[in-house]
Parts: structure tokens; C-alpha cells; sequence
């Protein structure tokens, strides 16, 4: 089979889907590429920016990006129906069902004994200067408002201090991921949001794939963007190795756990609380009031795996996801912190995201007939992910024109 | 960090939720085989050793978590990692699927085994397998009443149901009907009595039963799954009972399944094979053969066809003609007739004969690519009667049919709970679906005493022990092949029925307080089997699991939460029911989600995967963990025609499948 199209978008996540939207409003014919089975396998996209680790002038950029209004003025052009918020107006209608953007305090807390609490209010003092709404809190104040926390049991709360930035944004990925794709799948049909595509390979005219093991080939009129996520590392690495590019590779890929306990008491829903390398919510999509309220999330930062060496670095997760240290912290959140007696473990997920240097730049794997970009920051925060498909299939219509 | 330990395996079998026997024959073999070529293996199951999770971790393997019984953490890192799961039972949502009154079939089989729970009201089965076969049969012959059995895919290859030919015809023999049709709706319309929907080819029919018993298998399933795909983390199906048996073919099948995945094992984790791969090679080969010649009943099946009462001419010729009857020495003595037609899986009369008389015919029908069927060599026949014992369908008859006589004789094992007629006694004969040929007289009870098998020396458990000769018109001696005790004066049928239904199960009895009234229950008896005793069905224990795997079945016990099925009965406790109850047409009842919802919501949103489907319905995520609603939400999927992608291999991984408290001093 043989077709014909402007741009080729091949991705496993939310990024290629928000550039279809993008190139589409622009009047192009657009073929959408997924490796994967569906948009749902991919792990890598979080609901907010887990702002870790808490230190330099780069959180205090990222804290104003994630700034409610921030995050709704780069979602709501993107996301093809109503984005409701919380907490929002009572009246009116409400769609259950819609994606939520909540808006939370983000409530960092920290042991008094610390060292580096001056350099984390330093990095406070620069997000104030940025616009963010820092507040500097301590003992009780900083205790009671922590997710999950046995208020009555608090023996010494004098031995905490914490900070709360207020009206810092998270987002109902899933919905909005589907809405986003529902939406594509509509303006391109089964024949133009293709999933379980591969193998992908380039060709002179274009790219080639296998569909349900049918080959199929492509003619690009345009170019191709391939939108790296971590579930692409190894296809990429093999085009560079490939196309002899050399690329800015990124440091390496963080492993994140993300834990799910069950809760005996209901908890608040109004901050999101972060101590050591741990951010700790009370978990689940929509509107948090109409839920039952008792699933704590963890999100736990991992080790960082270089890039160099693929299977020993992915060997080396296996080792660390779910590991002794994993169990260790969580023991210490819940006893030593939470002053909880017994928890119930409900899941574990493991989610990997790249971690760069310093910024993350897209580049060109080739230019021929046709050019193929890989653009990279594809994964993680999903603001920062419609941000970033947003620029990239607009630099890349700019760059055509020109 | 203390109650921590950490282990690496090239292999972990682990036991997933509601497993009723570990380890397993596929556990055993699938061990075995790997550590012949060299891979370790890990075991995790068992009351000592828990597991509670798996996590896949990206290539291929992942950890597992597990709890020992000392409440300590394990972590099991594994290069492949093989999950044994129970078969699921769900049936596809109907208005009253949900009922108190509706049970999966393991939760009936245990309460059959292992509780007074009584069976003396008429009984709609969902499902037409083996295992429903099995139970229907156990169920008439203990004296309930009416049991019907119902096949909503009749789609099985060449079959419009889902097990043997042989078992079929045990429970029409017993009185047992079939109907192919489909589950519209069940009602309570009294305290014993309910109203059960359903609609076959000649339109609605409502069915009066008390309970509905849900056994599938209710469409095409895959028992061996690798999900994602290439990495190496399996999920097999257990369908062997703890003794062979008690279920031959889910035994074997088993048992070749797990030779056909530690063929792929040692074929992905041993670096340098050598020859083996060809050996490998050749055990999966063999062993999907073995599968094919087992499951080729479904493709070549056995129908009766009859004339009236009498077994349909062209039909007898095939029966006498067949392997397994005899053609001669019946006429002088008594010989055993393996009427077993089909070619299953099954070869327990071969093992019980003591004289190698009966054999399966395995070198020929290899080489025809057939499977094997009883050949039985009527001059080795010592007419024991061993045979007719050990067959769990009852399916073997001694034959006499003296030519110079008008009277022969059949031989049948007695297999009902109600004592035997005596000797003399005149019983109904029957044919091959139960009805009534006329009548014949008990000539002898003989018992048998079972040995060991001759081909491997393991001991032959008999189903019975006790053989009824009847006297029998030589014109039916080809035709009889059940019987039935005369219906007595009703009183007397009455009182032997209660007293057949009655169990020993009388142990202590206690008081104590139930929802603030008083009662009278068993001591030391799990919580929510003493509900099923009691009369109080609650959905919330419809997976009786006893290890505490879903967490529905809490109630509260002296004012502290605890799970109904790992809390026993004392003397003195208050219970109090903390759950309400479930709407009874949800296809989640954790979560309260409709089917037609969950329908509607995967063509809206034109959802690809099963993830994409449970991602956007929430579907899974509830207390159960998709224990009661994943497959039947699949089937579901299937029926509308909106099949996502990779459905029927989709493995739920999500971690753990069951609530794991954790004392977080501990850790």
C-alpha cells in the first residue's frame, strides 16, 4: 500500500498528538506513527511537575510554568472541549468527566537539622522574584497540612520547617491524553492514527511500516518528527548511530516509582507535599471531593542510568525498581513522618523520564528530499510536553515557509 | 533494613490470587524442565510465601514481591517470570449478573466440598465445560432436584458445547437438560425461588431456580499469555485439580502447556544451547501435538442421534463397530464396553486396568495424526470393574448378552449419594439421554477394591466402589446405560431426599450476634462461608478466596474491620455487615460500573487497547483489582464487535492484585 503525506508524526505518547492537532489547523495532511499498541502505554508523562530535586534557579522557572494560570493558558488551546478546574464554582454545569487542572499548594517540608535549607530558600527567594507565592512556614504549620498526616500523633513538630507555593497546577493526564487523541483520531480516521506501527524504517521517498504485518509505504512531502520518549531510546540511538549524527544526548534516564497506598482516614486534597526526594498527593482524576479521597500517591526519584551502555543500564533498573532503599523510605514517610501504624500497598509503577544537562535540543537526523527532525522533551510534565509538540511543529511549518 | 530480603532467580513461578492447589503439575514441570537446562527457579506461593505483586521493569522479567509468613518483604528478581492464575469465572454482564444469588463455580465447588451449605433447589449452570459438567453431575447425584445447564457460546469448533460427549451424556442419564441460550435476567421472586430470563432460538424462556452457577467457559480464551509481548512475563492458566483424577484433561493440559513455555524459557535465557534447542525444540513440538490430539473432540465430535428412544441404526453400527466395545466374548461372560467415542483427553481406564485389556491406541493414531482412542482386548477383560470405577463419567458398562437367552445383563457404578437398590429389586433402565426404556432387575451388588496402575504404580482413586449388575431384555442391553431407583410413595421419597442432603457437617455450633441478632452458626468456619450456610448471600463474598485476595467480603468483627474469609467463627463475636450491597447489573461491582457504560464509552472514545479502555473507565482500579469484572468486561468487548488490540493476551500487571497491609515498624 502506498500514500501520500505532508508530515509524518511518530510518537508514543501525548506530544505527537498535540503536534497533529497543530499541523492539521494548518492545513497540512498529517499521518500519526505509534509503535506502541495505543497512546496508554506510555509512562513517561506526569500530571505535574514533580520539581525535583528542589534546588537551582531552574525551579524557580519551572515553578512559574507551573502556575495554574500558566498551565491553563498553554492546555486550553490545545484540548478540543471544556478543561474544568478545581476548585471551581459549584454552579453551573460541571463535566465529571472532563479533564480537571486542580490547583494545589505545594508544600515542601524539611527536618530543621538539614544543611541544605538555605540554598532551598535561596531557590524560594528566586521564584518569589518570578512571581510565585512562597510562603516560608514552620513546626505544626508546616506539619498539618501534609497529605496523609496523623495530625493527633505529631510529637515534635518543632523538628520541621517547610515552604508553600500556592496555585501550583496538576493535571488529569489520562483524560486529557485521550480527549486530545479522540480528537485526532477523528480528523484523521484509522488510516491516518496508526498504532502498533513497526517496525518504522526511513526511505528515500519517505517511511515505511508494517500495519497488522501489511507493509506500507509513505511518501513525505514535508518531513518527519519523531518525538523521543524513553520507550523510543533504542530505535533512536540505532537512526543516530545510523544517520552518523551526534546528537546532545541527555545525561540520563530517571527512574521514578510511583507508589499507591491505601489510607485509613480521608485525606486533604488541597496540597501536594514534597519531603526528601518523595512528593506525596492524595491521588485520583477529577474532581477530588467526588472521590473517595484515601489513595496516597508517592512518587519516589530514582537513580539516574547513563545512556551509554543500554542493557547494562536497563539491567541496572531491574536491580533498583522496588528496591530495599524504595521500601526503606516508604517505611520512614509512614512511620516517622505520617505517624501511620500499618499501610496497605495498592501498586507500584515504575515511569522513566530523560534528565538533561541543561536544555534539551532537538535536532535533525537527516535532510534529503525531505527532512526528519527528532524533537526531544517529549516526556514528563504535561504542560511542558503540549509546550514543547507546540513549538516544534510550529518552528518546523516556519522553517518550511522559509 | 531488616524483614527485607533480596533475591535473584533466572525463573519465578508465582501463584497469583484464588489458586486452588500450589504447586500445581504445569508449576512441577515447568521446574523441572528448567532447571534441567540450567535455569534457577523460585517458587513463590503457598501459605508460606506469598506473593503480592508484580512489577514489570522494562526488557524483560521484572520483580516480584512477595510476604513471607513471618511478615517479612521478598523481593524476587527474575529474568522471566511465569504467573499461575485461577480460571475466571465471571459471566458477561446481565441485568442480575450481580445477584447475591448468582456463584462463580469455584466458590460452588467449595461450598459443595467443604461446607453444609445444601444443594436442594433447582440450579441453572452458566457454561457447558467439563468442570460444569463435573459439578452438574455431582450435584444430581447427590439429589437436587433439577439441573440445567446453559451454553451461551455455542461456538466450540464442530460443538455446540464446550466439554465432552461422555459427560454430556452422564448428566442427561441423570436427568440433567441443556439449553443454548442467552442471559436476559435474574430475580428473587420469592425466598427460594427465582425468575431467570432467558432467551434461546424459539424466543424468551423463564426459567424457575433458586441459583444460578457460573462455570464458562464463556468463549475462545488464551490459558498461556505473554503480555507485553517478548517479555518473558507469562501467564498460564491452572486447570489441574489437586488429583489427576478428579480432571484428567485440565491435568494434561496443564502439564503440556508448561512444557510448551519451558521450551520458550530456556530458549530466551540459556546463552549457548547447543544441541539442546533441538531437544527443546522437540518438547514443545511433542507437546503441542499431545494438545492437538487432546482437543480434538472439538473439531471431531460425537453426537448421539436417536429414533424415538432408541439410538438411531447408522449410530448402533458405529457403536459396535467402535474399538473400545466388545464383538464377541459378551456373548459368554461379562466384558467391560469403553464407550468413550470422542478422542479427549483422558486415559484413566487404561491406567486402571489391571490386565492392560484397555489401551489407548497411541502409535497409530500419531502416526494418523488422530488422537488416541480405547482399544480394549476382550480376551485380557477379567471383568473387574475397575474401569467403570475410575472413569469420572461413568461412561464404562459391563455387558451379557447371552445369544440363546432373552436376558443379559448390564453393569453400572453406583455413583448417587442414595443407597443402592437391593438385589431383586426392579430398576428403571434408561437410555443415553435418560429417558426411560423400561425396567430390569438387580441381579447383584458387587464392590471392588481399587490397586495401583499398572503403568506407573501410582494408586487408581475410584469415584465409586460399588457395581449394580442388572438383568436386563437382551434387546437392551446395547440401549440401557443408566438407571434409576422407582419413585417411591411420596412421603418416603421425601424423607430419603433430606436424609441424602443432609451432611455431616454437624460440628459444634455457637452463638453469637449478627448484625445485633441472635444466632446459631458452625465454629471455626471462615465468616463468609457461614453466610452461605446462614442463608445470607452477599455478592461481596462471591469469590469465597480464603487468602484474602479482593478484600470485598469485609465485615465488622467486635467493632474492627476483617475479612469474612480468613476470620473464623468463634464463640461470643458480633458481626456487623459493612458493606451495602451491589446494584445487580453492574459489570464492576467495586466501582458500581454499568456494562452498557463501559460499552459505550469504549465506541465513543474508539478505545484501541485494553489499557486505553481501563485507563478511560476506570475499570480495574477498584477493590477487587478486576478479579470480578476484567474478563467478562473483555467478553463483553468481544460480543459488540469492539475487540481492542491484543485483548484476549492482555495480562493486568498493575501491582498488587490484592491489598497488602504492611506494619511500617516492620520495614
Amino acid at each position: 500500500m502506498r500514500l501520500d503525506s505532508d508530515m509524518v508524526l511518530i510518537g508514543t505518547g501525548l506530544a505527537p498528538l498535540i503536534a497533529a492537532q497543530i499541523l492539521l489547523r494548518q492545513g497540512k495532511s498529517v499521518l500519526l506513527l505509534n509503535p506502541e499498541y495505543d497512546f496508554f502505554g506510555e509512562n513517561s508523562e506526569f500530571g505535574f511537575d514533580p520539581l525535583l530535586p528542589w534546588q537551582g534557579g531552574e525551579i524557580a522557572r519551572r515553578l512559574t510554568e507551573s502556575n495554574i494560570e500558566a498551565v491553563l493558558r498553554d492546555l486550553q488551546p490545545e484540548f478540543p472541549g471544556a478543561l474544568e478546574t478545581w476548585p471551581g464554582t459549584r454552579s453551573g454545569y460541571r463535566d465529571s468527566l472532563a479533564p480537571f487542572v486542580r490547583s494545589r499548594q505545594r508544600l515542601f517540608v524539611g527536618r530543621v537539622e538539614e544543611d541544605h535549607w538555605p540554598i532551598r530558600e535561596e531557590v524560594a527567594l528566586l521564584a518569589m522574584e518570578a512571581g510565585a507565592k512562597v510562603q516560608t512556614i514552620a513546626g505544626w504549620d508546616a506539619l498539618k497540612g501534609f497529605p496523609g498526616m496523623s495530625a493527633n500523633k505529631i510529637s515534635d513538630p518543632g523538628r520541621y520547617r517547610g515552604m508553600s507555593v500556592s496555585k501550583v497546577a496538576d493535571v488529569d493526564v489520562v483524560r486529557f491524553r485521550n480527549g486530545v487523541r479522540e480528537f485526532v483520531r477523528e480528523r484523521l480516521g484509522n488510516e491516518g492514527l496508526v498504532v502498533g506501527a513497526s517496525p518504522i524504517e526511513f526511505t528515500a521517498e519517505g517511511v515505511r511500516y508494517r500495519d497488522q504485518g501489511k507493509p506500507v509505504n509513505v511518501r513525505v512531502n514535508e518531513g518527519v518528527l519523531t518525538f523521543w520518549t524513553p520507550k523510543l531510546t533504542s530505535w533512536i540511538k540505532s537512526l543516530t548511530e545510523h544517520y552518523d549524527v551526534k546528537p546532545t544526548l541527555p545525561l540520563g534516564i530517571r527512574l521514578w516509582e510511583e507508589w499507591s497506598l491505601l489510607s485509613k482516614d480521608p485525606l486533604d486534597p488541597s496540597s501536594i507535599g514534597m519531603i526528601d526526594d518523595l512528593i506525596v498527593w492524595a491521588a485520583g482524576e477529577g474532581d477530588p471531593i467526588e472521590t473517595d479521597g484515601k489513595q496516597l500517591g508517592v512518587l519516589r526519584r530514582g537513580p539516574l542510568h547513563s545512556m551509554s551502555t543500554r542493557d547494562d543500564s536497563f539491567r541496572a533498573w531491574e536491580d533498583e525498581a522496588a528496591s530495599r532503599d524504595s521500601f526503606h523510605l516508604i517505611g520512614d514517610l509512614t512511620r516517622e513522618f505520617l505517624h501511620w501504624e500499618r499501610f496497605t500497598l495498592r501498586s507500584l509503577k515504575v515511569r522513566r523520564t530523560f534528565e538533561w544537562a541543561d536544555r534539551h535540543p532537538s535536532f535533525i537526523l537527516f535532510r534529503n528530499r525531505f527532512e526528519s527532525r527528532v524533537v526531544t522533551g517529549s516526556e514528563g510534565f504535561v504542560a511542558d510536553i503540549v509546550r514543547t509538540a507546540r513549538s516544534a511543529a510550529m518552528r518546523f511549518i516556519e522553517d518550511v515557509r522559509l | 533494613m531488616k524483614n527485607f530480603y533480596s533475591t535473584p532467580f533466572d525463573v519465578a513461578i508465582v501463584a497469583g490470587n484464588r489458586l486452588p492447589h500450589w504447586p500445581s503439575v504445569g508449576v512441577r514441570e515447568l521446574s523441572k524442565l528448567c532447571t534441567k537446562f540450567g535455569l534457577e527457579v523460585g517458587w513463590v506461593g503457598g501459605p508460606g510465601l506469598r506473593g503480592r505483586g508484580v512489577i514489570p521493569t522494562g526488557s524483560t522479567g521484572g520483580v516480584v514481591l512477595a510476604e513471607d509468613i513471618q511478615g517479612r518483604t521478598h523481593r524476587i528478581q527474575a529474568r522471566a517470570i511465569v504467573r499461575f492464575s485461577a480460571p475466571d469465572e465471571s459471566p458477561s454482564p446481565f441485568e442480575g449478573s450481580s445477584h447475591p444469588s448468582l456463584f462463580l463455580g469455584a466458590t460452588a465447588m467449595k461450598l459443595r466440598e467443604k461446607s453444609a451449605f445444601i444443594w436442594n433447589e433447582p440450579i441453572a449452570i452458566l457454561g457447558t465445560g467439563n468442570r460444569a459438567f463435573s459439578f452438574a453431575i455431582r450435584l444430581l447425584e447427590e439429589g437436587c432436584p433439577e439441573v440445567i445447564l446453559i451454553e451461551t457460546f455455542s461456538a466450540w469448533e464442530g460443538k455446540t458445547y464446550a466439554g465432552w460427549e461422555v459427560e454430556r451424556r452422564r448428566f442427561e442419564i441423570l436427568g440433567g437438560r441443556i439449553l443454548e441460550a442467552e442471559p436476559l435476567s435474574f430475580r428473587k421472586v420469592g425466598s427460594a425461588v427465582g425468575e431467570f430470563r432467558v432467551r434461546d432460538r424459539k424466543g424468551i424462556r423463564v426459567l424457575e431456580v433458586s441459583r444460578i452457577v457460573s462455570f464458562g467457559p464463556f468463549g475462545l480464551s488464551e490459558p498461556l499469555k505473554e503480555y507485553p509481548p517478548e517479555s518473558l512475563l507469562f501467564d498460564l492458566l491452572q486447570t489441574s485439580s489437586p488429583q489427576r483424577e478428579k480432571d484428567p484433561e485440565g491435568w494434561m493440559m496443564e502439564e503440556e502447556r508448561a512444557r510448551i513455555l519451558a521450551s520458550k524459557v530456556a530458549r530466551a535465557l540459556v546463552p549457548e544451547l547447543g544441541s539442546a534447542r533441538v531437544e527443546l525444540e522437540a518438547i514443545a513440538r511433542r507437546a503441542r501435538s499431545r494438545m492437538k490430539r487432546m482437543e480434538g473432540f472439538l473439531a471431531d465430535p460425537f453426537e448421539f442421534s436417536f429414533n424415538g428412544k432408541w439410538t438411531a441404526s447408522p449410530v448402533m453400527k458405529s457403536v459396535k463397530a467402535f474399538s473400545g466395545v466388545p464383538s464377541m466374548l459378551q456373548a459368554k461372560a461379562p466384558v467391560a464396553s469403553i464407550e468413550c467415542f470422542e478422542t479427549i483427553g483422558c486415559d484413566l481406564c487404561e491406567r486402571a486396568c489391571p490386565t492392560t485389556a484397555i489401551h489407548l491406541d497411541r502409535l497409530r493414531t500419531r502416526k494418523n495424526d488422530e488422537p488416541p482412542r480405547p482399544i480394549l482386548d476382550e480376551a485380557a477383560c477379567i471383568a473387574c470393574g475397575l474401569c467403570l470405577q475410575a472413569c469420572p463419567s461413568a461412561t464404562p458398562v459391563m455387558l451379557r448378552e447371552p445369544p440363546e437367552l432373552s436376558m443379559g445383563s448390564v453393569t453400572f457404578s453406583w455413583r448417587e449419594r442414595e443407597t443402592p437398590p437391593d438385589v431383586g429389586k426392579v430398576v428403571t433402565l434408561l437410555n443415553r439421554r435418560g429417558e426411560t426404556l423400561g425396567t430390569g432387575r438387580v441381579l447383584a451388588l458387587n464392590s471392588t477394591e481399587a490397586a495401583e496402575s499398572k503403568i506407573d504404580r501410582k494408586p487408581v482413586i475410584p469415584f465409586s466402589s460399588l457395581l449394580v449388575e442388572v438383568e436386563v431384555p437382551n434387546h437392551l442391553v446395547w440401549e440401557a446405560r443408566g438407571i434409576r431407583k422407582p419413585r417411591a410413595h411420596a412421603s418416603a421419597e421425601d424423607q430419603e431426599f433430606i436424609s441424602s442432603n443432609s451432611r455431616e457437617f454437624l460440628g459444634e455450633r455457637v452463638e453469637i450476634s449478627w448484625n445485633g441478632e441472635r444466632r446459631f452458626v458452625r465454629s471455626g468456619i471462615p465468616i463468609s462461608t457461614a453466610f452461605f450456610e446462614n442463608g445470607y448471600q452477599r455478592t461481596n463474598d462471591r469469590l469465597l478466596c480464603e487468602d484474602g485476595s479482593c478484600g470485598l467480603c469485609e465485615v465488622e468483627v467486635d467493632g474492627l474491620k476483617q475479612l469474612g474469609c480468613t476470620t473464623m467463627v468463634r464463640r461470643g463475636m458480633s458481626i456487623r455487615s459493612v458493606r451495602d450491597e451491589t446494584p445487580a447489573d453492574d459489570l464492576c461491582p467495586c466501582l458500581s460500573i454499568r456494562g452498557k457504560d463501559f460499552v459505550d464509552r469504549v465506541e465513543q472514545g474508539s478505545l484501541l487497547s485494553v489499557e486505553s479502555a481501563m485507563e478511560s473507565t476506570g475499570l480495574g482500579s477498584g477493590r477487587c483489582h478486576g478479579q470480578l469484572c476484567l474478563s467478562a468486561a473483555k467478553r463483553t468487548l468481544e460480543a459488540t464487535g469492539l475487540d481492542p488490540l491484543e485483548t484476549r493476551r492482555y495480562i493486568d500487571w498493575r501491582f498488587p492484585s490484592s491489598d497488602w497491609k504492611i506494619d511500617s515498624g516492620q520495614i
